[in-house]
């Protein structure tokens, strides 16, 4: 159980390297990493068939596949570092550091009805949700944005993994297919952002008005 | 018959729209896909017998009608109907290709049809996003600043939003083993909440169309 307790432990650090990063690549390569993480926990906590494809399924769709979308939809953009985030990245780390506290208080008074494998599964899986959200809002890159996202859906993958034998294996794959598309889809509209605005950055989408 | 007709029906015509060529036949064969949707809920409708013998097999029990989903499926389908002799005409004055817009709407309403015949929180999870998905190349149909923008804030939220959703229905389901026995729609309450998602869901559509212009 020692290596599934560092297993998430790493998860939350390498969400906490992404707040604190600034170059689009690093940034992509360290979503693949913190994903190649979560898709040996399954294996860890319940080693079996359902597991095996379960880890199987995000590797192939979250390491391999969603960075070559995110690297071929950057192909085109020049900058390739975030620019002025919302918050400067020394707060965002401060603010990331007060979530993860948050989310490990939270955690402690959750009564939780099912047998948990690890008593970091669960705070680590909101600290990472939180995360995500915190890339979301405070930056401007459209890339950076649906990293965000999907680091948040890396945390919901965790707190899933409380359901593991119960979940049917046909719906569990359902979910990981429909965020690949989704991010096929988000691929290509940050593509056509490039070649509209001239530029990856969501700071120039402000024309529609009520 | 009654699933193969609101559920596949519309992903294979979709398939046929993506392979013609012309625009005409693609107009014809949405009429068309709309009519028997549409012609199929009516049925489903005045004859209650099809639904309790047809749809309510114990060997599928990841979908079927409720009274509820049955009324809510039907509005849809009228209201796409409608939409689709509507569009019909709007698309002869466009002079863009409409043929990823027209297998776009054509999946959207096969989606639209499992988001209500799905009985599993899980199944209702992935037919909503992938309406969510659909809906993102018709709102960027006009490819113009403003649909691309309309276009990302519309996904980014809505995914976020359906995000949140998918920690919602893994609550619920943590929770089966205290009081709520399954996760399938046992009840007319949870198919109420399921009709509720899919109005709202509609609603965030149509508030969207103002946009394609």
């Amino acid at each position: 159980m020692i290596w599934l307790d560092m297993c998430l432990i790493a998860i939350v650090f390498m969400g906490v390297i992404v707040l604190g990063n600034n170059r689009l690549r690093t940034t992509i390569q360290l979503f693949a990493a913190q994903s190649f993480l979560l898709c040996l926990v399954p294996i860890m906590i319940l080693p079996g068939f359902h597991a095996g494809i379960l880890a199987l399924e995000t590797f192939v769709l979250k390491v391999v596949l969603m960075p070559l979308v995110f690297f071929w939809a950057i192909r085109h953009v020049s900058i390739r570092r975030e620019g002025q985030p919302l918050i400067s990245y020394g707060h965002t780390l401060l603010l990331g550091g007060v979530l993860i506290a948050g989310s490990f208080l939270i955690s402690a008074r959750l009564d939780l009805p099912v047998k948990i494998s690890s008593n970091l599964l669960v705070p680590c899986a909101f600290s990472v949700i939180m995360i995500g959200f915190l890339l979301l809002v405070t930056r401007f890159k459209a890339i950076t944005q649906i990293i965000g996202y999907l680091v948040m859906e890396n945390g919901i993958f965790l707190f899933a993994l409380l359901l593991l034998e119960k979940t049917p294996l046909l719906v569990e794959m359902g979910i990981l297919l429909d965020i690949f598309v989704g991010v096929l889809i988000m691929g290509v509209i940050v593509n056509q952002i490039n070649q509209e605005f001239g530029s990856a950055s969501t700071v120039n989408l402000v024309n529609l008005k009520e | 018959m009654v699933l193969f007709l609101l559920l596949v029906f519309p992903v294979l015509m979709a398939i046929v729209t993506f392979l013609t060529k012309e625009a005409r036949t693609r107009t014809v064969i949405l009429l068309v896909t709309a009519f028997v949707h549409l012609v199929t809920m009516l049925g489903v409708s005045s004859h209650r017998a099809w639904v309790n013998d047809l749809l309510w097999p114990k060997s599928m029990p990841f979908l079927g009608f409720d009274a509820i989903s049955q009324m809510v499926l039907t509005i849809i389908s009228v209201l796409f109907f409608l939409v689709s002799i509507y569009l019909a005409g709007y698309l002869k004055t466009q002079q863009r290709p409409d043929r990823v817009l027209m297998t776009c709407l054509l999946c959207l309403l096969s989606a639209i049809s499992l988001v209500t015949l799905s009985r599993h929180m899980g199944l209702l999870w992935i037919a909503i996003e992938v309406t969510t998905l659909l809906g993102a190349p018709l709102i960027s149909y006009q490819k113009t600043p403003y649909s691309i923008e309309a276009t990302w804030k519309y996904l980014l939220i809505s995914s976020m939003g359906v995000g949140l959703s998918l920690l919602g229905t893994i609550f619920l389901a943590l929770s089966v083993t205290t009081g709520i026995k399954s996760v399938f729609f046992s009840g007319s309450f949870e198919s109420c909440a399921a009709s509720v998602l899919v109005v709202a869901k509609t609603e965030h559509y149509l508030s969207y169309c103002r946009l394609w212009h």
